[in-house]
């Protein structure tokens, strides 16, 4: 099930469910038989990307927060992973062994380090800004990720505006993070294992509470439920897991800079959410593949794909009511 | 005497200037079915909002079960045992008409810091939901979402979600305000058994409901408490006469 109902999953639902996740799997070695490896790493960006804008999903589909400062969440698990590789790097860590194979740093270190660091910033921010509503909302989210950027971009020892190249990816017991292939299933799996939590979370107590939120917190209140709680905790989660994906953002380029948390980022993410579906399991997923492969091809032929991309978008949203994943698996989310 | 279930004090409001409120006096016994009633903006709905904690007091206090909740928010006042149906339906849209109910049965048993259980296939919750949507009659739309309801299952699912808490107060702000007369007279008849179970304060236009279920009735004009009593003495009252005459309402 998919939407934040109670109702069970159709089967126009689970056929598209299992279809992707398929698609997915079969991915790597398709794209290695047709001599198309090179998309790979785009796929697996796409995949991060999923996990990013699944997590806004969390918050902005089924709590009806619309934050427009998620990249930072993104930009501070990137950065997690970054200066940690950077410190261990300058401080004679990289050793010969070291460079020979396996990064310096732990994974099992830094990621959740990413993830604790960006929860830990979604709790101090969303104590403030889940007091505000609507465009007071997303100013302050917004505001909240603009001054973590500007953070960065002081951090000169780190890189400054243009950010820092990473020495490898960071080391996994058991698992060669450098392989391209392995790194693209692990991100698949921990996109897979978000879904699977964010399924359970909606419909479980939790998340009933969460969706009343969106539709009327007032109600909510007369009916009992200290909704702030409840809203501050989704945030802290959402955060975490796009600390998450920020972190394997990192490791996957190899690199961290600003960039990564430049509002537009933010912008990106939202319109993933848009386009794919808010308040949808798979509706993220398909609008962050649909982006970056667009974005990819129209930069093909042209420098201006912006300029094609943007009524693309809006013509994307206004014709595919809730977004392309409710239209491909039949049925409109009501709202 | 023994004490009051809920009592509001020298309770008044204002809004941007304009007294909405002021001086209110008003106890509730445990056990008693009383009315609030007035001409239209005479306040009834904002006395509502006081004691639910939506709209804070500008002054006076409110007891209740003898604690003061004057400055509790919503959620505490909840918890301690009151429950209100809105004038205007507050719904859930995309919510359907059991989990509503569910989702106030939910808020009435323990935390909702539960993330895994599916609370759809959770009997602890359905149940008892499926239970007062049965007695509120609305068991054939149980599994119909809110935004498709007619007027007057909203306001039928309303007071289900209300019942759905087990509040000790039940608090109903207009609940048969548009209604057709057979749904009006189920209405009446369900109040009435509800009568016997909870304590209620009932905020209704409809005059011959009104004065066949309650218990006493306070008069509300222009913000001002004008009478309080059996309904024998309301309707021999001067003062009420003279403020319904020409009014919308005849007694
Ligand atoms: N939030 C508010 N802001 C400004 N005025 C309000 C507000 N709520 C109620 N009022 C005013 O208070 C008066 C009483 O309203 P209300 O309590 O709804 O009356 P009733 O329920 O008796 O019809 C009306 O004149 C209304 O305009
Ligand atoms: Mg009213």
């Amino acid at each position: 099930m998919t939407r934040a109902t109670v109702t069970a999953p159709g089967w126009p639902v689970l056929l598209f469910a299992g279809c992707g996740i398929l698609f997915l799997l079969v991915l790597p070695p398709v794209l290695e038989l047709s001599g198309h490896q090179y998309l790979l790493s785009l796929a697996t960006r796409a995949l991060i990307y999923a996990l990013a804008a699944s997590s806004l999903n969390l918050i902005l589909g089924y709590g009806g927060m619309v934050s427009l400062g998620h990249a930072a969440f993104m930009g501070i698990g990137a950065y997690v992973v970054g200066i940690l590789s950077h410190q261990a790097a300058g401080s004679g860590l990289l050793s010969p062994a070291a460079v020979q194979g396996a990064g310096p740093v732990s994974a099992l270190m830094a990621w959740p380090a990413a993830v604790a660091l960006a929860m830990l910033f979604a709790l101090v921010t969303g104590v403030v800004s889940l007091r505000t509503r609507g465009m007071h909302f997303i100013m302050i989210t917004l505001a909240f990720a603009q001054m973590v950027y500007f953070f960065f971009i002081s951090l000169e020892s780190y890189g400054g505006s243009d950010g820092m190249v990473l020495a490898s990816r960071d080391r996994l017991p058991g698992i060669d993070l450098g392989d391209d292939r392995v790194f693209y299933y692990l991100c698949l799996g921990l996109l897979l294992l978000f879904l699977a939590f964010v399924h359970r979370l909606v419909n479980a107590r939790f998340g009933r509470v969460l969706v009343g939120c969106r539709e009327n917190e007032k109600r909510l209140q007369v009916l009992g439920f200290a909704t702030f709680g409840y809203r501050l905790l989704a945030y802290c989660l959402a955060g975490g897991a796009a600390g998450l994906a920020g972190a394997l953002l990192a490791e996957q380029g190899g690199y961290v800079s600003p960039a990564m948390l430049h509002w537009t980022r933010s912008g990106e993410l939202m319109v993933m959410v848009l386009l794919g579906g808010t308040g949808t399991l798979a509706g993220p997923v398909l609008g962050a593949f649909v982006l970056l492969f667009l974005e990819e091809y129209l930069a093909l032929y042209t420098e201006h794909w912006m300029v094609i991309l943007g009524p693309v978008l809006v013509l994307a949203v206004l014709f595919a009511r809730g977004g392309l994943y409710p239209m491909l698996a039949g049925h409109g989310r009501e709202r | 005497m023994s004490r009051p279930l809920l009592q509001l004090a020298d309770v008044g409001r204002s809004f941007s200037g304009l007294q909405v409120c002021r001086d209110i006096g008003l106890v509730l016994a445990a056990g008693e079915l009383h009315a609030l009633i007035g001409p239209n903006g005479a306040g009834k709905s904002t006395v509502l909002d006081m004691i639910t904690g939506l709209t804070a007091v500008d002054r006076g206090r409110i007891l209740f079960k003898g604690c003061d909740v004057t400055r509790m928010p919503p959620y505490a006042r909840a918890r301690l045992g009151m429950a209100r149906s809105f004038q205007a339906s507050a719904l859930l849209d995309s919510f359907t008409v059991q989990e509503h109910v569910a989702l106030a049965v939910q808020a009435g048993r323990g935390s909702s810091y539960r993330f895994w259980r599916r609370s759809g296939s959770d009997p602890e919750l359905q149940e008892p939901a499926a239970e007062i949507v049965a007695r509120v009659g609305l068991a054939d739309r149980a599994g119909v979402r809110a935004a498709t309801l007619a007027h007057g299952e909203r306001r039928l699912l309303e007071i289900a979600m209300a019942l759905a808490t087990r509040p000790d107060l039940l608090l109903l702000d207009e609940p048969m305000a548009g209604l057709g007369p057979v749904s009006c007279r189920r209405l009446a008849g369900m109040v009435r058994e509800l009568k016997a179970e909870r304590t209620i304060l009932l905020v209704e236009h409809d005059m011959e409901t009104v004065f066949a279920l309650a218990d006493r009735i306070t008069v509300l004009v222009q913000g001002r408490v004008v009478a309080t009593g059996r309904p024998e003495a309301i309707r021999s009252n001067r003062r009420v006469q003279e403020a319904y005459l020409g009014g919308p309402c005849s007694l």
